[in-house]
């Protein structure tokens, strides 16, 4: 659906900002604009740059795809805060804005937000990630994957059907997941299993 | 059980906390049945007491273990608070509100301690917590030569500070603690601090690469922890007015107990203020069951144990349930 010619892709798969950034400008020079060029360099200003600190490295976006997974455990309690917390997100990710620039905005949209996402999940290979009993056990490989399953989980399918936003949360869905399959080779199964134990749960 | 975890309002209040309140009901018709009288108003008096000091032990250690660490050294700078701050009051002469506001210092000042400990020098917070502990231990100690410190009782001078404890018969502690609890609740769920602190919790290293200073917000965590042993120490001595030396560490069990059973997640990244209060009830309440039931205090020694073991078990079957 948001397929991209291999050039971006090396783009939109380079997870290192400062890289980023460079290539963009090799692209910009190079490939013809659809478009979203506009939209491109505004998503990437949005979620590098900190106004109030201007030249101190931030990941906007990154600390959502954290941050939702807070939103997601209060979202029983405090419903209408937690659907005010997904707004507030998808306005510093510039959700809205894309749709102003077409098919291809909306397709520049996807591919950030599944960079973000796949940002994320490199964290979670990090020995800080999934660990248990006051940070003093280290949780293996499968625990490890499990908690990506449950935490991609969490911030999409999860998130939208506590807040009842599936729609508005389509395209940021789509992103997370296709990130989280990518990152975990038996991620599509591994899913599966997870959602049919939390449908299990809300029957 | 599956309709009734479906069911939209325990949906909303929470299946955990509803269960929590089940077992706290259970247990005071327990110990009603077993020792023999229903357990009235002395009774309940006496579950307060412990809960108007321990209820702030557990908030604050809940914050540590929200960002994945632990403090073990939350009960000695109670005590050492307290000890300190009363050798000031009763040997140094000083006014009793300067002697509550060093008490609150006092652990505000081991919180700075351990959060520079585990989130600038990246010690373990298991071992760091663990140092912090014997060094209250032996401040408290040698503040009072050892001998510990009696606060003015009531009738005497300067005992207007057990009113923060009880006014003729208000409850005023957990009135005191009611009100820490909702603000630090509001700030746990609502404010960028308590979002950080879970965040921290959850995934440090995306926090950390989203920008965020990590080491800042969780250092803050032990503060609040540290702060808020401080308070406790207020309310303490409110309740019993004799500190002893080298003592407390038996409150550090229950509090991190109450947290787990409350549904704080040992991994960190999740943490629940009213589910901690009510696992704190239910520790109290099995303390005072038990002089009820007329059995020896050691063997409420081994009935928390015991309920540390199974919150942990429970803790960590429910994490792997989770995924």
């Amino acid at each position: 659906m948001y397929e991209q010619s291999a050039k971006w892709n090396l783009y939109y798969q380079e997870l290192n900002p400062g890289e980023r950034k460079r290539l963009y400008e090799e692209l910009k020079a190079s490939e013809p604009d659809d478009g979203a060029n506009a939209f491109r360099e505004r998503i990437f200003a949005a979620r590098h740059t900190d106004p109030a600190r201007p030249g101190h490295e931030v990941d906007t976006f990154l600390f959502q795809c954290v941050s939702l997974i807070q939103t997601y455990h209060i979202a029983n309690f405090f419903r209408r805060n937690a659907i005010g917390e997904v707004e507030k997100a998808f306005q510093i990710m510039l959700y809205d804005e894309a749709s102003q620039y077409g098919e291809a905005g909306e397709k520049a949209l996807y591919w950030e937000l599944r960079n973000a996402a796949a940002r994320y999940f490199k964290t979670c290979e990090t020995s800080g990630y999934n660990r248990s009993l006051f940070g003093l056990i280290q949780s293996g490989s499968e625990g490890r994957l499990d908690r990506m399953c449950r935490d991609a989980w969490q911030i999409t399918r999860g998130l939208a059907q506590r807040t009842g936003s599936e729609e508005r949360m389509r395209i940021w869905n789509q992103a997370v997941l296709d990130a989280y399959l990518q990152a975990d080779a038996n991620g599509a199964e591994r899913l599966k299993k997870y959602e049919e134990k939390s449908s299990k749960k809300a029957k | 059980m599956e309709k009734f975890k479906s069911n939209p309002l325990v949906k909303t209040l929470g299946f955990n906390r509803i269960i929590l309140v089940a077992v706290l009901i259970a247990l005071y018709l327990l110990f009603s049945l077993f020792s023999g009288r229903i357990l009235g108003s002395v009774d309940i008096q006496n579950v307060l007491n412990s809960v108007d000091f321990m209820g702030f032990l557990t908030i604050g250690v809940m914050f540590v273990i929200a960002t994945g660490g632990i403090d073990f050294s939350i009960g000695p700078v109670m005590y050492c608070a307290a000890l300190v701050a009363g050798q000031l009051l009763v040997v140094g002469g000083l006014p009793l509100w300067l002697c509550l506001l060093i008490s609150i210092l006092v652990g505000l000042i081991f919180g700075i301690l351990n959060g520079i400990m585990v989130a600038y020098m990246k010690l373990p917070s298991f071992i760091s917590s663990m140092a912090s502990m014997r060094i209250a231990q032996g401040i408290g100690s040698l503040a009072t030569k050892s001998a510990g410190v009696s606060w003015p009782s009531t009738g005497s001078a300067n005992d207007w500070y057990r009113k923060l404890i009880n006014v003729n018969g208000i409850p005023t502690g957990l009135i005191i603690l009611l009100f820490f609890a909702i603000v630090c609740s509001i700030i746990l769920n609502r404010t960028r601090i308590g979002r950080y602190i879970l965040c921290i919790g959850s995934n440090r290293e995306a926090v950390r690469l989203s920008g965020v200073d990590t080491r800042k917000w969780e250092a803050l965590a032990y503060i609040i922890c540290g702060t808020l042993a401080g308070i406790a120490a207020v309310m303490y001595v409110g309740v019993n007015t004799k500190v002893t030396t080298a003592g407390g560490d038996a409150f550090n069990n229950n509090a991190i107990a109450a947290c787990v059973m409350g549904g704080t997640s040992m991994a960190g990244g999740v943490a629940s203020v009213s589910g901690s209060l009510i696992g704190i009830l239910i520790i109290a309440l099995l303390r005072v069951g038990i002089n009820a039931m007329k059995f020896s205090p050691d063997w409420q020694y081994i009935i928390t144990g015991i309920i540390v073991a199974l919150a942990v078990y429970a803790d960590i079957r429910s994490s792997q349930r989770r995924r």
